[in-house]
């Protein structure tokens, strides 16, 4: 089958791809579809043939009248035609059912493919890709609105009847003369074949084009969302995004325009084809009938099956959709294919106690993939078991980069990361990460219950609801949920019914419920970066009065820039450009007057000063 | 009914406009797309008799007819084609204009925020490219009355009797238009696991999300809980689409038989010789495309109704955009300078589609020329006051003053001019890092200097020397050559654009730095305090909001919020000495540096 895919025009085997994907949506609904579309081919060829014989039948039957053989004949071929019509009509729904049902199901396959596939690497690196995200775009059916696979199915549930009707009724035309029906035979594949190109051709010039589409969009969207709406006022911004918009979206869709420009050759070529066919056919049916070489019977068949013959159309929207999912369709399975070849990780189970001893950062070296400037350089770090780490550093320091590398998100570049002394690489990612829990600066915010929302920090446990509320306890989340609405099962999330939306600080602190549950259940790694950033006084100052119980025979790493936390880790480094400057507790870095200590003194002098003025 | 001729006319005139051609184009070869069945019948029906009646001209010029017809209908549907692609795109692109004037050109900010409000938006936001769909469901609408009134005609020559076929046509109308509503039912029914099942296909698929996915290996749970919303999206719409094609069988059977009937009618003519056998094929003809017309002319009067339904909503937000645009009848210029400063009388606030009272008969005055601090627990009003201030409301009761001046008589937009900020939830605009600062003064976009000077102004001249083409580098990792920042370094991007304006009145600090270090953070403040205080010539005022006190406590006035009342005023020793909730505040927070 790969080898026949190679040889074949890309349209053709990108609506084969796309037919391949049916049998695994469902087992019995792609053949039904397929004999609907064989019924719903085969029935207007043979209502064709019929009704040609009911009216050849007719001038036998003026001169006998409806009661002689003659009439019973035209009354068998009219309850015969009755029937053939009847079940058409009937079937007819039936597979544009299935057409619509199917072409949902294949989407879905599609979106859920691509979301595994998407899923699947161990690091992250894949997401900021622009090719990935130009594909994942087609799969959010964005952009072009004719990117739609299933659209495409629905399309080809009339389209292929169609094709067939036309190719069964050029068959019946060999009886009339058996050189003219296998001209039609031949022709009528070429033609379509040339049009279909047009529509290919099209649809890779859209699709390549959809970056710049997107830039439209996005610029659209700044204007009629919210999340910019107070700036966009307060710097008058609306007519310049107008204009970057319309600048933006000409540049994506004139390529578009242009490619799509009907061409002469291939309008008026495939059109004076049909001409001089159609002229040269129907010419001899009224030459042949006249003479009467041909019964009126015959010639109302060919007729009929001429006019059939001609009902492929090759110009519509069906057309289109088939076309656009046949080139985006094989890429979307090809985004699959390559997420598929990710690096190798590591398998050594994870030792049940780990981290006992220490984590270690070991001469470690990274850049981010495609980034010119080095995030991290050589990094030397021992984080001991059981303890509280805080990192402090400018913002661009390499905190988060360090946090990354830790959860095996990106590989260190040189260098190596060891737990207990194994080397990171070596663990198997998933034990590991159950052992991580993190608490990130850009947390995500789930549209789901407030159950949900914390217990996914332990997938596995989340059903638990004692452990959720111990968690949801221990970082003094307790009551906001248990002040929600629907409580545990409100939804965080206005768009919902009976959901509620939260503010910033309410949000961290369900997302360090979240880290908090992952600790429960077996995390022994807290990273925590940032978690006081929208909170206001009172909960900062909860927060830190807290800090000791929620990290109590953790390995703790915190990134902050509030002293009010950091100086009660255990230890403290100072991290600059990637590399540690300065390590040791509070007190002692307090002592060595360090870049720590000026920090620290800044910041406390204004409350120093005050408090001593207001002695 | 007005309303939705209005509608109807709206959303055609959309189309037109954008893309006037192309859409006559559409419609005229719509007409002949429409005549062509007709006359393929008729063709047909010229040619038997021609042959019954042994005539070679009758015959060649019916075989002509036809011969010329089909490429003729070939080269027209190709054109008409193209226009509806033509017109969809540039009807879309040019509704999307019209929704980023409206929405984002209104004064207020209510459609964002007002939970009856956002409802409808969401849906016009949703649907909006059914907005550019008018000029082809016309189309399609127009093709198919054309087509039945051309059948009728033919088919009334032949027999009046066999008029009741298009009449059978009114029960698949009927039909038709029951299964369109079951499915819109369905899908409007299923709306919510439908943006369920879009969130988390976002979340599983973006890179932000794509960190805690893995640590928590949510990976696999995500799938399945997609899956799940899925499903229900698809029974809910299947089960709909099953339902009416039961329908449709059903008037397929009725269909079946009328025709039947119809065939039946005209060979008992042509057997008592009152038609021919050419009139037989006529009407077979006819009757096999009316159930093509009549279904297809189902489809687009639905989808015409469905778009006089969304473009009702989309009147809707004209008519919102319109009654949030105040007009001042003598408008008072902005001062040049503040000479007293900005008061606050009396001002009471609730939110639009709201109860609560966020503000409650706040009165501060806020002085020219001085550095005013905002304090209070989250929820106290502080984001709601600031706001008012930047006229994005107004009040409910009460008044601001600017040098004795109510805000409401300036000229709409004119105040927000002379007004600087940063907000909390600054916007991240992936554009070249010089534009994502440059935007808050866009004459001066193009001013590299202009902008470096505000990035050194917000302490964060480094951050564009740490991008790879430097203040040119493109934001965001989802676009070409684009990088991604950190949160500190987009809030330094934002601060740098709320200090790029060289002569504001009013500069807002809504929490710039939650992000930042501390290092920045005290630079930054000593720089702000110092530049307002050396008297900047226009008197501006420097508002902060912050809740690190070691930066509140330099303020020349702290305004302390609880509860949408002013709770304290003053500055900061004063506020100490009075023992209050500013006090308690502060020595809880001072307590981690001691």
């Amino acid at each position: 089958m790969a080898k026949l895919t190679l040889t074949l025009p890309p349209s053709v085997a990108g609506i084969l791809t796309l037919l391949r994907l049916l049998p695994r949506v469902h087992r019995v609904a792609p053949w039904l579809f397929a004999v609907t579309i064989a019924v719903t081919a085969v029935l207007p060829v043979a209502i064709a043939v019929v009704t040609g014989l009911l009216v050849g039948s007719i001038p036998a039957a003026v001169g006998a009248g409806l009661d002689a053989s003659a009439g019973r004949t035209t009354l068998g071929l009219l309850a015969a035609v009755t029937g053939l019509v009847v079940a058409l009509r009937v079937v007819n729904p039936i597979r544009e059912a299935l057409g619509v049902t199917l072409g949902r199901q294949v989407e879905q396959y599609l979106r859920e493919r691509v979301m595994a596939a998407v899923g699947r690497p161990t690091g992250i690196a894949h997401l900021a890709d622009p090719e990935v995200l130009a594909q994942l775009r087609v799969v959010r059916g964005l952009g072009l609105d004719t990117n739609r696979p299933d659209l495409a199915i629905e399309a080809l549930g009339r389209v292929l009847p169609a094709w067939l009707q036309a190719l069964g009724s050029a068959a019946v035309l060999c009886w009339f003369h058996w050189w003219l029906g296998l001209l039609w035979l031949v022709l009528w594949p070429v033609l379509l074949y040339a049009m279909q190109r047009e529509y290919v051709r099209v649809g890779q010039v859209g699709y390549g084009l959809s970056g710049v589409l997107r830039r439209a969009e996005y610029l659209r969207d700044l204007a009629i969302t919210a999340p910019a709406a107070k700036e966009l006022r307060l710097w008058g911004m609306l007519d310049w995004l107008l204009g970057r918009f319309e600048r933006a979206w000409r540049s994506a869709i004139e390529p578009v325009w242009r490619a799509r420009r009907p061409r002469a050759r291939v309008v008026f070529g495939a059109s004076g084809t049909v001409l001089a066919i159609n002229a040269l056919s129907f010419g001899l049916l009224a030459y042949a009938a006249v003479r009467g070489d041909l019964g009126l019977a015959a010639l109302a068949v060919y007729g009929q099956a001429l006019l059939r013959a001609n009902g492929f159309v090759a110009f519509d929207d069906d057309n289109a959709y088939l076309s656009y999912a046949a080139v985006a369709v094989p890429r979307l399975l090809e985004l699959d294919r390559r997420l598929v070849a990710d690096e190798p990780t590591g398998t050594r189970p994870v030792p049940p106690a780990a981290p006992a001893r220490q984590l270690r950062f070991e001469a470690v070296r990274f850049g981010y993939p495609g980034a010119e400037w080095v995030a991290i350089a050589g990094l030397d770090l021992t984080i001991p078991a059981g303890r509280s780490l805080a990192i402090v550093g400018r913002n661009g320091a390499g905190k988060t980069s360090l946090v990354k590398l830790l959860c095996q998100l990106y590989r260190p570049t040189a260098g190596r990361i060891t737990v207990d002394g194994i080397d990171l690489a070596e663990l198997d990612p998933a034990g590991w990460r159950s052992r991580v829990a993190v608490l990130f600066q850009d947390f995500a915010r789930y549209e789901l219950s407030a159950a949900d929302n914390i217990g996914l920090g332990a997938p596995a446990n989340a059903g638990d609801r004692d452990l959720l509320r111990a968690a949801a306890e221990r970082a003094g989340a307790l009551s906001l949920v248990e002040s929600l609405p629907r409580g545990w099962d409100t939804v965080l999330s206005r768009g919902y019914e009976g959901g509620v939306d939260l503010s910033g600080g309410q949000w961290q602190r369900i997302a360090l419920a979240r880290a908090m549950f992952a600790v429960l259940a077996g995390a022994r790694v807290l990273v925590l970066d940032e978690p006081t950033a929208a909170l206001d006084v009172r909960a900062e100052a909860e927060l830190y009065e807290r800090f000791l119980e929620l990290t109590e025979g953790l390995t703790t790493i915190l990134i902050s820039h509030r002293f009010s936390t950091v100086r009660r880790a255990d230890r403290i480094v100072v991290l600059d450009h990637g590399v540690v400057t300065e390590a040791g507790t509070h007190e002692e870095l307090l002592a060595t007057g360090g870049e720590y200590a000026e920090m620290f003194t800044l910041q406390a002098a204004r409350f120093v000063e005050g408090d001593t003025a207001n002695a | 009914m007005r309303d939705s001729l209005r509608a109807y006319r709206v959303t055609l005139a959309l189309g037109f406009r954008a893309a006037p051609i192309h859409a006559t184009c559409q419609l005229l070869t719509g007409v002949v797309m429409a005549l062509v069945p007709a006359v393929l019948a008729y063709g047909a029906k010229l040619l038997i008799d021609g042959a019954v009646a042994q005539d070679l001209r009758d015959a060649l010029i019916a075989a002509a007819v036809l011969a010329g017809t089909v490429p003729l209908a070939l080269v027209n549907s190709f054109y008409y084609v193209h226009c509806v692609f033509a017109v969809t795109e540039r009807a879309s692109a040019y509704a999307d204009r019209r929704l980023m004037a409206l929405m984002g050109g209104t004064d207020g900010l209510a459609h964002h925020e007002r939970p009856d409000y956002l409802d409808q938006v969401q849906r016009i936001r949703e649907e909006r490219h059914r907005l550019a769909m008018m000029v082809n469901a016309t189309a399609g609408t127009m093709r198919a009355a054309i087509g039945l009134a051309a059948t009728a005609l033919l088919l009334a020559e032949v027999h009046p009797g066999l008029l009741a076929l298009p009449g059978f046509a009114v029960l698949s109308v009927w039909v038709g238009n029951r299964s369109r509503t079951l499915e819109i039912r369905a899908q409007e029914a299923s709306s919510e696991p439908e943006r369920l099942r879009r969130h988390l296909f976002e979340l599983g698929t973006a890179a932000e999300s794509g960190k805690e996915l893995r640590v928590f290996g949510l990976a696999g749970v995500l799938l399945e809980r997609h899956r799940a919303a899925a499903d229900r999206v698809l029974r809910a719409r299947n089960r709909a689409s099953w339902r009416g094609a039961g329908l449709q069988a059903l008037d397929g059977l009725v269909a079946g038989l009328s025709y039947a009937g119809a065939i039946a009618v005209v060979l008992l003519l042509a057997v008592n010789g009152d038609a021919t056998p050419g009139d037989v094929v006529l009407v077979i003809g006819l009757a096999a495309e009316l159930t093509m017309t009549v279904s297809s002319g189902v489809i687009y009067l639905s989808s015409l109704l469905r778009t006089v339904a969304l473009a009702k909503r989309f009147l809707w937000l004209e008519r919102y955009a319109e009654g949030s645009r105040r007009t001042v009848a003598a408008p008072v210029p902005v001062p040049d300078r503040l000479a007293g400063g900005v008061e606050l009388r009396e001002v009471s606030f609730h939110y639009p589609g709201t109860d609560r009272v966020v503000l409650d008969h706040v009165s501060v005055r806020l002085p020219a020329g001085a550095v005013v601090a905002l304090v209070g627990d989250n929820g106290a009003g502080k984001t709601t006051l600031i706001k008012l201030l930047c006229d994005f409301y107004q009040p409910d009761h009460g008044e601001i003053l600017v040098d004795g001046v109510a805000l409401s008589r300036f000229q709409p937009g004119q105040w927000r001019r002379r007004l600087s900020a940063a907000f909390q939830d600054y916007a991240r605009f992936e554009f070249l890092a010089r534009e994502t600062v440059g935007v808050a003064d866009l004459p001066r976009i193009d001013d590299r200097a202009a902008v470096r000077t505000a990035l050194a102004r917000a302490g964060a001249a480094a951050v564009p020397d740490a991008l790879p083409h430097g203040l040119e580098s493109q934001l965001g990792a989802g676009w070409d050559g684009g990088v991604d920042l950190s949160g500190g370094q987009w809030q330094k991007l934002a601060l740098g654009r709320g200090l790029l304006r060289d002569d504001p009145l009013l500069v807002v600090f809504d929490e710039p730095t939650a992000a930042l270090d501390a290092q920045t953070e005290h630079a930054l403040f000593e720089r702000f305090a110092a530049a307002a205080r050396a008297g900047s010539r226009h008197g501006t005022i420097t508002l902060l909001v912050s809740h690190r006190f070691s930066t509140v406590r330099m303020a020349d006035l702290i305004v302390v919020l609880d509860g949408g009342k002013v709770r304290e005023v003053g500055d900061h020793a004063q506020l100490m000495a009075t023992g209050g909730l500013y006090a308690e505040l502060y020595q809880l927070q001072s307590r981690a540096y001691q």
